[in-house]
């Protein structure tokens, strides 16, 4: 397929060099499949700069902080010293990952690395994958989105269209105003004092004023060979009234390989 | 940061205040039924609109909250708890709960305590029963949010017992229960795991709570564990990465933080020696209603009006009917013997049916604590009886009279302040002094009052 010209922000202090394998714009949804130009540049990155990454977002060394004072509530914390641990998952590296490109390369702020979305029973409402703050211009919109992985060699992968948990299902909840409320209202309680602040007030401002507005993100990493056919089936499904940015990123090596390499000392990997 | 307020002003002020009018109206259209009868909305689009109202000022609360406006967060809590007052109940156990829980946080953010209490006790679906739970999660969340609002609604000791049975209940399944499941969410151990952490927090700082309601022990050192388990339940809360969780702790913490400070032993105990022995009373077991916390407009005029301070001559209370002003007068009262032991305090009253009413509430209240609580009804003249009692050395410690009767022992020469000093007057209903020929009376009265001994003080 001939590569075409990226839209995301070349300006930014990119630590790889993406180019754009194929582009698709159907009304509000625009579609991107990005791969990695130089293997060697992304080795280097995956097992350098982007394995620091993986440290910052995973929260490493916060589980003690938490466990620390948990003996002077009365309750018992030797089950919970046990089992807690520094364990990332497949889908956890590919957040990571999704949330380091949408930092570095599209202008989007991360203040709040969340990995959580499976529902429980004393959860009504999910969070999200992505909860950002894209500058645009003179403008700050929050951004919503999921995050999903997969090395399986179907297209589009299972990932997407699973009915329970696909990305499909997870990104059309975004139309239920309420999880997007909860998010905003968790944001703006951890935002005093922060270095997000401003962008934070100015999004809300946005979101107040313009009828809602924010931006939802679907991402999905891929080590397989690139293919429009992973993300066209999303448009048809999704009747989001916001921007939707659908990216697919293709790694040029095995993912299994790419997490090895990446992840730091201190953390295992949990497997699939 | 941006200007206050500027939440709602970005959304349109009109449209909060609309909100907030017709939530009000509706709540008075239903008022006359059950607590929980479904509201009638007038359209689909009403509803929504309300819905999205609330959207905002949850929103412009936690922004007043971020900026410690006191002004802000008084109204955004009062209206937000308006409209949950209004919505209905959700069916499901787990929502229904959450919903119970952000009203009440609501209402004592808003100083609507009297009102959320009567709004837990006469609801009949708010579920302060145990419950069928399908894991150890459910289990902590649902018993913990229960303990919460038992310490909410303080129907006497039990409630607070009750409160502090239901975390100790907590502490004893943890083993049975949270190993399993552990297990059962291996995928996400970490954030379940944390997520527990939050809660176990919680549980002791409302478990400190309802303790400290009780017996009002150090209070100062209470409100500092109290936060610290509130600060740990908020660090592994944003660690466990849940929003939805993370929104539930953070309005019960501003709540329980304002319920220490509304405390009645936060207020009152190191004011003086028989300010803390009333308020052991007042806080009793065997008391059968007992008061663990002030109204909000109690606690204002006490922390920051200065009504207990000595040096002020005279204080006026404003305040509505049925707010508490006479528990103030009490606490006034109990000010003044501290200081002076030997000196009298007169309670001035409107009419005969309440010298009757006060004499017994202060003998209630204040015959415990030694004093001696006599009434004098209004009459042209003195009997012997009276006179007597009247000008005994160590007749009395509070009078409770009418003005005219009061004028007329004074100018009797009856009440004498060469061996037992009048220590304070205080006037009930003082806003009479408005009514001409009454109200000029009173002035009258006062003035000579004010005249004729010195070093009294007034409360009106």
């Amino acid at each position: 397929m001939e590569s075409m010209q990226c839209i995301f922000n070349w300006e930014l202090n990119m630590p790889i060099t993406w180019t754009a394998q194929y582009q698709d714009e159907r009304a509000n949804i625009e579609i991107q499949g990005i791969i990695i130009a130089s293997h060697q540049e992304f080795n280097g990155y995956i097992s350098g700069e982007f394995s620091e990454k993986i440290r910052h977002y995973s929260g490493v060394g916060q589980i003690e902080v938490c466990l620390r004072n948990l003996k002077d509530t009365g309750f018992q914390t030797d089950d919970l010293e046990r089992e807690l641990n520094h364990k990332i998952s497949k889908a956890d590296w590919g957040e990571y990952f999704a949330y380091h490109q949408l930092e570095t390369s599209f202008n989007i702020t991360i203040p709040w690395p969340s990995q959580w979305d499976k529902k429980k029973n004393t959860h009504s409402l999910p969070g999200a994958d992505i909860i950002g703050l894209k500058r645009e211009d003179d403008t700050v919109t929050f951004v919503f989105g999921e995050v999903k992985t997969s090395e399986e060699i179907r297209h589009p992968p299972q990932v997407v269209t699973k009915k329970a948990d696909g990305l499909i299902t997870q990104l059309k909840r975004f139309e239920d105003g309420k999880i997007i409320s909860n998010l905003i209202q968790w944001l703006l309680i951890r935002a005093h004092g922060k270095a997000w602040e401003s962008d934070f007030d100015s999004a809300l401002r946005s979101y107040l004023t313009e009828n809602r507005l924010f931006t939802c993100i679907g991402i999905l990493v891929r080590d397989t060979t690139p293919t429009p056919k992973d993300l066209s089936c999303i448009p048809e499904h999704l009747t989001l009234r916001c921007k939707v940015n659908l990216y697919a990123f293709y790694l040029p090596a095995p993912l299994h390989d790419c997490i090895t390499k990446s992840i730091p000392r201190g953390i295992a990997y949990a497997g699939e | 940061m941006p200007a206050n307020n500027w939440i709602v002003e970005a959304y349109g002020e009109d449209r909060i205040k609309h909100a907030a009018e017709y939530s009000q109206e509706l709540l008075c259209q239903s008022v006359f039924s059950k607590f929980d009868a479904q509201i009638q909305w007038d359209t689909e689009e009403d509803l929504q609109n309300i819905y999205s109202a609330l959207e905002v000022i949850e929103l412009a609360l936690v922004d007043a909250i971020r900026r410690e406006n006191k002004k802000l967060i008084l109204e955004h809590a009062e209206n937000a708890f308006k409209i949950y007052r209004i919505i209905a109940l959700p069916e499901n156990q787990n929502e229904r709960i959450k919903h119970i829980v952000k009203t009440a946080c609501f209402a004592i953010l808003g100083e609507k305590n009297a009102d959320v209490r009567r709004w837990l006790n006469e609801n009949e679906k708010i579920p302060l029963g145990s419950q069928k739970y399908s894991n150890w999660a459910e289990n902590l969340f649902f018993d913990t949010a229960v303990a919460f609002l038992l310490t909410v609604r303080k129907n006497g000791w039990q409630d607070l017992e009750n409160s502090s049975i239901l975390i100790s209940n907590l502490r004893k399944s943890q083993k049975k229960f949270e190993k399993q499941y552990l297990k059962e969410n291996t995928e996400n151990v970490t954030s379940a795991g944390l997520e527990l952490v939050a809660f176990y927090h919680l549980a002791k700082s409302i478990d400190l709570l309802a303790i400290f309601f009780r017996n009002g022990e150090n209070p100062i050192k209470t409100l500092q564990d109290i936060n610290f388990h509130l600060d740990r339940s908020s660090e592994a809360i944003e660690n466990a990465k849940i929003a939805e969780m993370g929104l539930f702790i953070f309005w019960i913490q501003n709540a329980i933080q304002l319920m220490v400070k509304n405390s009645i032993w936060w207020i009152l105990t190191r004011v003086n020696s028989n300010i803390t022995k009333f308020v052991k009373q007042l806080t009793a077991e065997q008391n059968r209603k007992p008061i663990f916390e002030l109204w909000p407009p109690q606690s204002r005029a006490l922390l920051e009006e200065g009504l207990l301070d000595p040096v002020r001559r005279a204080v006026v209370i404003q305040m509505p009917t049925s707010s508490g002003k006479t528990l103030l007068a009490e606490f006034r009262i109990l000010q003044t013997k501290q200081n002076n032991p030997d000196s009298w305090v007169a309670y001035i009253v409107p009419t005969r049916a309440l010298v009757n009413q006060i004499t017994n509430r202060l003998r209630e209240d204040l015959a415990p604590l030694g004093m001696i609580i006599e009434q004098s009804v209004p009459a042209f003249e003195l009997d012997p009886i009276e006179e007597e009692l009247l000008t005994s050395s160590e007749a009395f410690d509070v009078l409770v009279t009418t003005q005219e009767k009061l004028d007329l022992l004074i100018r009797g020469k009856k009440l004498k302040n060469d061996s037992r000093p009048l220590g304070l007057v205080i006037v009930d209903e003082a806003h009479n002094i408005r009514l001409r020929e009454r109200g000029l009376k009173t002035e009258m009265l006062l003035t000579m009052i004010n005249r004729e001994f010195a070093n009294v003080h007034f409360l009106l």
